[in-house]
């Protein structure tokens, strides 16, 4: 009897955002968080050549597979770059617990949401600064030729920028 | 420490997430200065961590290998549809609930929805999953928007003895000639097709009846 395949297309939509947010948060390390794209692919590629049997959660297994592909991908650069030094890290990374990645994943998708929301307390030039210069990492100079202002005084910006924020999340806790 | 040397470490930190700068030889902090630092740059990750989620559908490529990007070429045809179900025997809750099984994040009045007012938003993979739910072909339950343009549907429209009827009663409680009345009416049902819907030419008379009603009872 043949397996009946998952339907790809709707687990996607559920868990792509989780898949691509660990994704890049591995590559981040090595400065290639573009690439995150590129790991999810590969993972959504592998999980439909072979699905898994018994899936208890969906969720655990889509973003353990999006964080191994970025892990393969930082084990290329470093291979390419400077030996397989991250290879012993990569099989450990494989031994570990699927459950406690997606809790952790799930817990910081939550807690960056709550981040998110509260750039509502932020007027709109600290906001574009946040956004902008923190959370898209535009280069310090460009934001600071937007908003008419020095790159020293984009640091300050942010710095209150994050002040306001992180005060305006620990009174929501 | 000074506040300007804690400063001066934050802002050093955060261009060297950027990967500018190394972050390194920073002026010593005490711990409470580091506790600050370290506070804000916990903020800061989680912020990069809410930029960094999934792209726009539109622009994923593993979306529209998916068909997960609503296709004109295959939009799914809201006649077909309430059909397939009918012949399925299935209540448009009772298809909702398989499409959640699933993993469709589908409620019933979305159902009621595609068959009633507008599926234009309904992506080939879903209509794919309903195809399978109904034990129909997609085929069946497609139609192309690119073949039947929306001026063809408000041709369709004017044409109609329905629509005359309308013009007649919205040129009398406007005080407009029937020309500029006709007029009216037809950039009203373009602007309903150009903000996104693909209403059909009885959906669209409806939508002008209720208007003309609506504003017969406000009269």
């Amino acid at each position: 009897m043949p397996q009946i395949q998952p339907d790809w297309a709707a687990l996607y939509l559920k868990h792509r955002d989780a898949m691509h947010r660990v994704a890049a948060t591995v590559l981040r390390e090595a400065g290639l968080a573009d690439q995150a794209g590129d790991a999810v692919q590969e993972a959504m590629l592998s999980l439909m050549a072979s699905p898994p049997d018994d899936v208890h959660s969906w969720e655990a297994v889509m973003v353990a597979t999006a964080r191994r592909r970025a892990l393969d991908r930082l084990t290329s650069a470093a291979v390419r770059h400077a030996g397989p030094e991250l290879s012993a890290e990569h099989d450990r990374a494989d031994l570990a617990d699927v459950s406690e990645e997606v809790a952790e994943s799930t817990d910081r998708k939550r807690a960056a949401a709550v981040a998110w929301d509260n750039l509502a307390v932020l007027d709109d030039r600290h906001r574009k600064v946040a956004w902008e210069y923190v959370a898209l990492e535009r280069p310090r100079a460009e934001v600071a030729v937007e908003l008419g202002v020095t790159p020293a005084r984009v640091s300050q910006m942010a710095k209150r920028a994050l002040e306001q924020l992180r005060d305006a999340m620990s009174r929501e806790r | 420490m000074t506040t300007d040397e804690r400063d001066e470490v934050l802002a050093n930190l955060l261009e060297a997430r950027a990967g500018r700068g190394t972050g390194e030889d920073q002026p010593v902090l005490s711990e409470e200065d580091r506790t600050e630092v370290e506070s804000l740059i916990e903020v800061a990750d989680l912020l990069w961590e809410a930029g960094h989620g999934a792209p726009p559908l539109d622009s994923d490529p593993v979306a529209a290998m998916l068909g997960l990007v609503p296709d004109p070429r295959y939009a799914l045809d809201s006649k077909a549809l309430a059909r397939a179900r009918r012949n399925a025997r299935l209540k448009a809750s009772e298809l909702a609930d398989r499409l959640v099984a699933r993993g469709w994040d589908i409620q019933s009045r979305d159902v009621f929805r595609w068959e009633n007012q507008s599926a234009a938003d309904v992506t080939p993979a879903l209509i794919k999953a309903i195809a399978e739910e109904t034990g129909t072909s997609v085929d069946l339950l497609t139609t192309s928007w690119e073949a039947t343009s929306e001026h063809d549907v408000i041709a369709a429209v004017t044409r109609s003895p329905a629509f005359e009827s309308l013009v007649e009663r919205w040129a009398h409680i406007q005080g407009l000639s029937l020309a500029l009345a006709t007029s009216a009416l037809k950039s009203r049902m373009l602007a309903t097709v150009h903000r996104g819907d693909r209403p059909d030419a009885d959906q669209l008379l409806q939508s002008l009846d209720a208007l003309v009603t609506a504003v017969e009872s406000g009269g």
